[in-house]
């Protein structure tokens, strides 16, 4: 995703690719056409202005102190870090060198979602009532490390995994939560199966259900005073509004779009926010509030005794 | 708690299965054992993730990940099934099961309970199925491959008395299963389900719950070692009455039969058997377009035969055996007793269904 958004992208020249596996990353940049790879952030430094950190999370904090101590401005990919602490540092390092750390967080260049915090601000269809998330597909996602399965490398499963996306989009409409109930199938591991109940200023209520072993519906809803707005997780424009008895498929400004232009966007956006000495549209601030919330949540899990016996698999308790 | 393993270190592949996994989750819950999964796919890792267990990257058809794997390990439960990375049976079931044997005895492992299937007796045996009935090989690779994966089990436990018992599940049921469980529902949802002679043959599945028991018990009992065993529920019922129970959950009301030994649906069944070698004979890409029409005629056909609910030969002659299974040996040395019911064990599916695939459980329109 990264490495289409970097070639197509007018400000950005991609120069180097880094990776632990050399050869993984030497057939890489000759199939991409890119001058320079390596396996560590000091082989290809002299080429960089910026680099983007998408490797398993518990690499971030020291990759993104060391992209800082060189200069570098950073793109970081979700989640920020493992832990608040982690984020904090990340932050910290930033401001202390000057550079920029934003997040990507590829779902808040959907137009779709943009959208809806434009419906929600301007009270479109009046106030924000509750906003229902239900996402979740069978895993199928190949991986290297299986890093998001060990409980070595990630305090948690598909909440802070897949889930961070909806939660990120939740908290970017709604603000910060004031309370949240939560409940997981975890039995002492990674949970698979999450839910999550917030209360939100104004006295929203937000739900997310999300799982990695479940085929649930794909929904966001989102409940206004006089009207529902409903989307898929998965769609960039297209959303369908029910008011009374009329149901209406509308499309976002701009939402004519694929999943990958959104990618090309995000990159856009990570450029000029270096170029123009500008905030990124998605601060590291606000992955730091992903992981706070998450970090709740996963306190609420870790108070909970084991089961003796082994319950029905996939409810959460 | 079934078994003593508290504190043994146990190693389990195929821990990422819909059986593997539920074996993982009473270890560690109820056993209190020490369990280490051997892990080749991460994607499917999800749900023994779940557990504070050692997922152990490896594959049991590379020796030296089983061998690390299974250090320190007092039990080996021996799951890992299916088609491996070249797509065949063989890999996984003959060079793994060799491999899995192999460690054990290199490192003086104190039991291997291996599970097989009641498949290695072929889909047609007369009348009640006992462990003496001899192997059938039937040209499937699946059954053949298992055939192979006991033999090696017995080699290994006449050549160097290895500690090994073998299970021999029927046709496993319950919350995360597939082919008899969720497989069952889509077809009824699909319109490509049917019962054959209505449903009147005998139904020996097993739930899984009632199968890990006799995985904990093989793994402990002493006069289990080197003994081979069918294991499936204790109650005496039919396909209809196992399949209505699907039926209630989804809200169908009746289900269409079609009879077995006619004419017509023997030649059919042959013919999907003959449709399907097709797809493997001339399967493979970049392909020739004559080819591609072909396969793509066969699966049409194939298609089309789904929807009137007949399946292949195999499946016909399963769903109409009517001969039961006998797990009286298991009963007699195992002290194995399948303490959940049908109606306990679909009230857990059926909760699990809703749970997991919520969409699945509503009918487009109500027939």
């Amino acid at each position: 995703m990264h490495i289409p958004a970097a070639k197509n992208v007018e400000d950005v020249e991609l120069t180097t690719l880094i990776d632990a596996d050399a050869v993984r990353s030497e057939e890489l940049a000759a199939k991409h056409d890119v001058p320079f790879s390596g396996k560590a952030l000091a082989d290809v430094v002299d080429q960089l202005d910026a680099a983007v950190v998408c490797t398993p999370p518990h690499l971030h904090l020291p990759l993104v102190e060391d992209a800082f101590a060189k200069g570098l401005h950073v793109l970081c990919e979700k989640p920020l870090a493992n832990t608040l602490k982690e984020c904090e540092a990340m932050v910290a390092a930033g401001k202390q060198a000057g550079r920029t750390l934003a997040m990507a967080h590829i779902f808040r260049f959907y137009p779709v979602r943009r959208e809806m915090k434009r419906i929600i601000e301007q009270r479109r269809f009046g106030a924000l009532v509750s906003v229902h998330i239900e996402q979740g597909n069978p895993y199928s996602w190949k991986s290297v490390t299986g890093y998001n399965m060990r409980r070595e490398l990630v305090p948690g499963g598909v909440l802070i995994d897949a889930g961070i996306h909806p939660l990120d989009t939740m908290l970017w409409w709604c603000g910060d939560p004031r309370s949240i109930s939560y409940k997981d199938d975890a039995l002492g591991g990674l949970e698979s199966n999450a839910s999550m109940d917030l209360d939100f200023a104004g006295g929203v209520k937000g739900h997310l259900r999300i799982s990695r072993t479940a085929q649930l519906c794909n929904l966001f809803r989102l409940t206004f005073e006089t009207a529902t707005v409903v989307l898929t997780p998965y769609s960039t424009g297209e959303y369908t509004v029910v008011e009374r008895d009329r149901k209406e498929a509308c499309i976002a400004p701009g939402g004519d779009v694929k999943a990958a232009d959104c990618a090309h966007s995000q990159m856009r956006d990570f450029a000029r926010s270096v170029i123009d000495n500008r905030e990124p549209l998605v601060s590291a601030e606000e992955g730091e509030r992903c992981i706070r919330t998450i970090e709740e949540a996963y306190r609420m899990r870790d108070r909970r005794p084991l089961p003796s016996k082994a319950p029905t698999p996939g409810l959460t308790w | 708690m079934v078994a003593d393993l508290k504190n043994e270190k146990v190693l389990v592949t195929g821990g990422t299965g819909f059986v593997g996994c539920r074996l993982v989750e009473r270890l560690f819950l109820e056993c209190k054992a020490d369990v280490r999964v051997l892990v080749h796919n991460w994607a499917s890792a999800s749900w023994a993730a779940r557990l504070p267990v050692d997922l152990a990257q490896g594959d049991v058809t590379d020796y030296s990940s089983v061998l690390a794997a299974a250090e320190g390990c007092s039990v080996i439960f021996h799951l890992a099934s299916g088609p491996g990375a070249e797509g065949d049976y063989r890999a996984t079931h003959v060079d793994g099961t060799r491999n899995v044997l192999q460690a054990a005895r290199e490192l003086g492992t104190d039991r291997v309970v291996h599970v097989s299937s009641v498949v290695v007796h072929g889909p047609d045996t007369d009348g009640t199925l006992t462990e003496d009935y001899p192997f059938i090989r039937t040209g499937r690779a699946y059954a053949d491959t298992k055939i192979e994966a006991e033999e090696i089990v017995s080699s290994f436990l006449e050549k160097h008395g290895l500690p090994v018992t073998v299970l021999r599940p029927t046709f496993i049921w319950g919350p995360r299963g597939g082919q008899f469980t969720l497989g069952v529902i889509r077809a009824m949802r699909d319109g490509t389900f049917a019962l054959l002679d209505q449903g009147r043959a005998k139904c020996p599945a097993v739930y899984v719950d009632n199968l890990v028991d006799a995985m904990l018990l093989a793994a402990v009992k002493d006069e289990a070692v080197g003994e081979s065993f069918l294991v499936a529920d204790s109650e005496d019922r039919t396909w209809r009455e196992y399949f209505d129970e699907y039926t209630g959950m989804i809200g169908m009301s009746r289900l269409r039969s079609i009879p077995a030994s006619a004419w017509y649906v023997e030649r059919a069944a042959w013919l999907i058997d003959r449709l399907g070698d097709i797809g493997i004979l001339l399967g493979g890409n970049p392909a020739p377009i004559w080819r591609r029409a072909i396969r793509r005629a066969a699966r049409e056909l194939l298609q089309w035969l789904g929807r009137r609910g007949i399946p292949a030969s195999w499946h016909l002659k399963i769903y109409s055996r009517t001969g039961g299974v006998s797990i009286a040996k298991a009963r007699r040395l195992l002290g194995y007793q399948p303490r959940v019911s049908l109606s306990e064990g679909m009230a857990a599916t059926e909760a699990w269904l809703r749970d997991q695939w919520p969409q699945i459980m509503e009918l487009p329109d109500a027939d």
